[in-house]
């Protein structure tokens, strides 16, 4: 039927194809019959704590002969995965490195061991720890301890090791705070040096004196993204100053019962000294999270900013260029800093426990955890932070003393989620002049009070 | 009669899959916590309706902007076709750039202006910053389409209008318009489904949220997901899938909704254009302006392309990935043409054009693409860990089956529309001179729509390499592309000069295959 035609596009397509699924087939077999007998297989959200434990996997396989399989997913990926491949129990990943608002969850639907149950899975193979009385005492009873048994029975109990220790941290633009005409100017309009701010009061006013629109320099870049960006950086000056979410020791703890802060005059307060710094924040408020937070600071215009200790990292280190000076760290004013990280959860499913075990605790020993503080880790132990090393890191000292006066900020039972969520949205439109702060925070505590009802029936 | 059996087999066997896949979805609606989810729909203002009726406003807008647009902008184009066309297909880079762009726009300090007007989340800037992207990232692939579709205009035609004395408007409304219906209808229904599902773009340039009234349904749904998943798992999984169900349901009546709404667009235009004796077409100048107007947006995005890079790209993951791409859109290929010349040849009156006969068929087709994207992945999941232990191979076959599920549709349908240009009584003198199917097949469709293949085929390697929901499930085995832009974009160490580089590496050769295979000699006998 008509004239034959050329189809010399046909092969050239065909052949690439059929030869990749050959040579895919091919290296996907291979590999599999190279790997050693226990694999483990490790879940976590790509951040600068993964990147630095997994530096290390190439010394523990060499050690064991384990091999250590990194799965690094975005956080939102993360709770996903992680939560349905427990619920569905199954085995595909031995260890979770998950965050302490997932603990009373994990603990409570028994997907994941105890640290107990570990000890005893290890018996006499359990290696020194030592290490325990190491930890910083406040962070690992916020990110790694739970209530066990039921009634008069109840107690608090250590769940497992933190994987990391985080915090909040002040960082400051030493550029601008070491510009001898910013010192003078400075010297003269406030009668005091020029320095990162110790108080609430201070940090406002040098956040004004750094906002010039003209010169196109910021105070500030705060962060105003939904997804619990702004809850976590709020909830800072909230607590900083004298206020709270919950009247709780811990953010584990509480139930539908627990009562909120929120109207507090404290509260209410910190959250209308927040609002009024929004003159001299860079960037789109609304939009930035950790991340865009980061950017903004690289573009070396921007004097401050409360940033999260696991992105400090990678603010001072990238591949291409180092700007270890051009950074500086001190705690958030005041005289408290938010706990934060996450603990190792042992998958209760897992093929090979014990040797999850073996692997958590080969990297708390305290030499590696100074090894993996070097490489980016925020450990959760104080001799890691004499290593003559990991002293040189611009912002090892702040998180120490970060650490050291912690306490708790962040909700993490399981209304977490919902408490962020409503706060997060009624601190939106009071930031957008929709509604004034007393009514956001009233409105706040209503619908988290009708939120609770549910999730605790 | 028989093939029509073996054929609807076949679709019932491809349906009962779909239906298997989905189970957990169907069965959510049987649940309290999802029946729960239905019922809030209408009565809570945190509920579902706020953030659905904006997903479906935005859908209807934007799919009539881009098809008009579209449609009007190619008769525009038309006499610059044949020229300037390998040019046009620049046209098509927002398609695959438009998260370089959002990107870009979001972080580059430089937006000053954008940052200003959108700080406040005014009503009007907000929707209209998000309406433009949308049409930026549509309207142009649209438009292309549109005018490859003019150049199909038989000669004859064109005589009959410049004999005749038609004017410019008669032309447009005789001529242009007809032979472009069937495919308004088709890139209508596209545009609907991508617009209701769309969350990506108002999530990284505005960081749509309750709080500041921009959030849409499919964000609503991840958001009751991550509220309820620590809670209670069966109430954050049932509440979220039946809400994705009824979302499927609302978008489905929206796209027949769209479609009459289009159809009755362009056909009122296009008459009241008849009485217009002025010609609109554009000159090279035009087109100039046109690709100026398509580029700009993605200038932002320079500021992050840096070689430096380079070598700090996954590059082994990106060529696994895109090897592996390459066999489930082969795979696919091979599934949708087999089953749209199926349906072709069967079904001859029913699916000759795009019309009421032919639209369930495509509703059901596009079904997949109407569904939130959560939901994909929270089946996805499910089916998962009932597989049991997941070796690499195993994990990796799965992987192309996922592909498969959620590209078909696409490239079906735009198989199937292709086949329109097979004229029913061609299939009928088949019948009648019984020929073999595979004479049928290879006489009147494969030999006759070559390039065209390829080119879906290109379509859909670009929609696999771009495809989050699955390959974020299968990360654990399966390297992607998608998966690598989505921890340089949302993870902690993420770099956003290696996202916009990997991007446009995968520009580059998309477009490469998309131009050389636009200017290979069509089949004169592919018209529709």
């Amino acid at each position: 039927m008509g004239q034959r035609r050329r189809h010399w596009w046909f092969p050239i397509v065909a052949l690439p194809l059929i030869a990749a699924a050959i040579i895919i087939v091919v290296i996907l077999d291979v590999n599999s019959d190279k790997k050693p007998v226990v694999v483990l297989r490790i879940l976590g959200e790509d951040s600068s704590n993964l990147a630095a434990l997994r530096k290390l996997a190439p010394q523990y396989k060499e050690a064991t002969g384990v091999d250590v399989v990194f799965v690094a997913q975005t956080f939102d990926q993360l709770q996903k995965t992680a939560d349905s491949s427990l619920q569905n129990g199954s085995a595909l990943y031995d260890v979770i490195l998950n965050y302490n608002f997932s603990l009373a969850s994990y603990v409570t639907n028994g997907w994941v061991y105890t640290l107990p149950e570990l000890k005893t899975l290890l018996g006499k193979d359990l290696p020194p720890t030592d290490f325990e009385a190491d930890l910083f005492d406040n962070a690992w009873r916020e990110v790694g301890y739970y209530y066990t048994g039921r009634g008069a029975d109840m107690s608090e109990q250590a769940i497992g090791y933190p994987f990391a220790a985080n915090s909040m941290l002040l960082c400051y633009n030493r550029r601008l705070f070491n510009d001898p005409v910013n010192q003078a100017d400075y010297l003269r309009d406030f009668k005091e040096p020029l320095r990162p701010p110790k108080t609430w009061q201070q940090l406002g006013q040098l956040a004004k004196f750094f906002t010039n629109k003209n010169k196109r320099t910021y105070g500030l870049a705060l962060q105003g993204a939904s997804g619990g960006w702004q809850y976590y950086e709020w909830v800072n000056f909230a607590f900083g100053m004298g206020g709270g979410v919950m009247d709780k020791k811990w953010g584990w703890m509480g139930d539908q019962h627990t009562r909120l802060l929120l109207e507090t005059p404290e509260t209410i307060a910190a959250t209308q000294f927040y609002i009024s710094l929004k003159p001299y924040t860079a960037g789109d408020y609304l939009s930035t999270d950790a991340i865009v937070q980061r950017e903004l600071m690289k573009g070396d215009n921007v004097a401050m900013a409360i940033m999260w200790s696991d992105y400090v990292y990678e603010l001072l280190y990238d591949k291409h260029e180092s700007r270890a000076d051009s950074f500086g760290f001190e705690p958030i004013p005041g005289e408290k800093s938010m706990l934060a990280g996450g603990i190792f959860y042992v998958n209760k499913k897992s093929k090979h426990p014990t040797e999850a075990a073996k692997f958590l605790m080969y990297m708390m020993q305290k030499d590696r955890q100074a090894k993996l503080m070097r490489r980016g880790l925020g450990s959760a132990l104080r001799s890691a932070y004499s290593d003559p090393e990991v002293r040189k890191l611009p912002y090892a000292s702040a998180l120490q003393r970060s650490l050291d006066r912690g306490v708790y900020m962040n909700e993490a039972n399981i209304d977490a989620a919902a408490v962020s969520e409503i706060l997060s949205k009624h601190l939106q439109r009071a930031w957008l002049g929709q509604t004034d702060v007393p009514a956001a925070m009233s409105a706040a505590t209503q619908e988290i009070t009708r939120a609770r009802a549910e999730i605790f029936k | 009669m028989r093939q029509a059996r073996l054929y609807v087999v076949a679709v019932i066997l491809l349906g009962m899959l779909a239906i298997v896949y989905s189970s957990p979805m169907i069965r959510s609606i049987a649940a309290p916590a999802g029946r729960e989810m239905i019922a809030r729909t209408l009565e809570d203002p945190d509920g579902l309706r706020a953030p659905l009726i904006r997903s479906a406003f935005f859908a209807v807008v934007t799919a009539l902007l881009s098809v008009v647009l579209g449609f009007y902008g190619a008769v525009a184009l038309a006499p610059r076709m044949r020229s300037s066309r390998r040019l046009l297909l620049f046209l098509i880079i927002p398609l695959l750039g438009s998260v370089a762009v959002a990107v870009a726009v979001h972080l580059d300090v430089r937006y000053r202006l954008l940052h200003g007007l959108v700080a406040e989340r005014d009503f009007f800037v907000t929707w209209l910053l998000l309406v433009l992207t949308q049409l930026w990232q549509f309207a142009p692939l649209f438009l292309y389409l549109f005018a490859v579709q003019l150049t199909t205009v038989s000669t004859d035609r064109h005589l009959f209008t410049m004999v005749s004395g038609a004017s410019w408007g008669e032309r447009v409304r005789d001529i242009d318009w007809p032979h472009c219906r069937n495919l308004a209808r088709l890139l209508t229904l596209f545009a609907v489904a991508e617009g209701t599902r769309e969350f990506v773009k108002p999530a990284m340039i505005l960081r749509a949220s309750p709080g500041t009234a921009t959030e849409m349904i499919t964000a609503r749904l991840e958001r009751h997901y991550a509220i309820w998943s620590k809670a209670n798992f069966s109430t954050a999984v049932n509440g979220t899938l039946a809400g994705a169900l009824l979302v499927t349901v609302v978008a489905a009546l929206l796209a027949v909704l769209t479609i009459a709404l289009a159809d009755r667009l362009l056909r009122g235009s296009t008459a009241g254009l008849a009485h217009s004796r002025m010609d609109w077409g554009i000159g090279k100048v035009g087109v100039v302006a046109l690709l100026a107007l398509t580029a700009v947006p993605l200038i932002g995005a320079l500021n992050y392309v840096d070689p430096a890079v380079l070598s700090d790209l996954p590059w082994s993951t990106l060529g696994v990935s895109v090897c592996l791409a390459g066999v489930a859109v082969a795979a696919t290929m091979i599934v949708a043409v087999v089953f749209s010349i199926s349906a072709r040849v069967i079904f001859p009156d029913r699916l000759a054009r795009f019309d009421s006969h032919a639209l369930p068929v495509f509703l059901i087709l596009f079904a997949i693409r109407l569904v939130p994207p959560i939901a994909i992945v929270l089946c996805g999941l499910h089916w998962l860990y009932r597989s049991g232990t997941l070796t690499t191979t195993t994990a990796v076959t799965v992987w192309v089956a996922a592909q498969m599920v959620i590209t078909f549709p696409l490239l079906a349908s735009f198989a199937q529309f292709t086949h329109f240009a097979v004229r029913t009584d061609e299939i009928a003198f088949h019948r009648v001179s019984r020929a073999w199917p595979w004479e049928v097949a290879r006489d009147s469709f494969l030999l006759r729509f070559g390039p065209e293949y390829a080119l879906i085929a290109v379509f859909g390697l670009a929609i696999i390499l771009g495809e989050d929901a699955i390959n974020s499930i299968m990360a654990f085995a399966v390297p992607s592309i998608a998966h690598e832009l989505s921890l340089r974009v949302g993870g902690r160490s993420g770099s956003y000069r290696e996202a916009v580089m990997i991007v446009a590496l995968l520009a580059i050769p998309v477009v490469s295959a998309i131009s050389t295979l636009a200017s290979l000699k069509r089949d004169e006998r592919a018209v529709a």
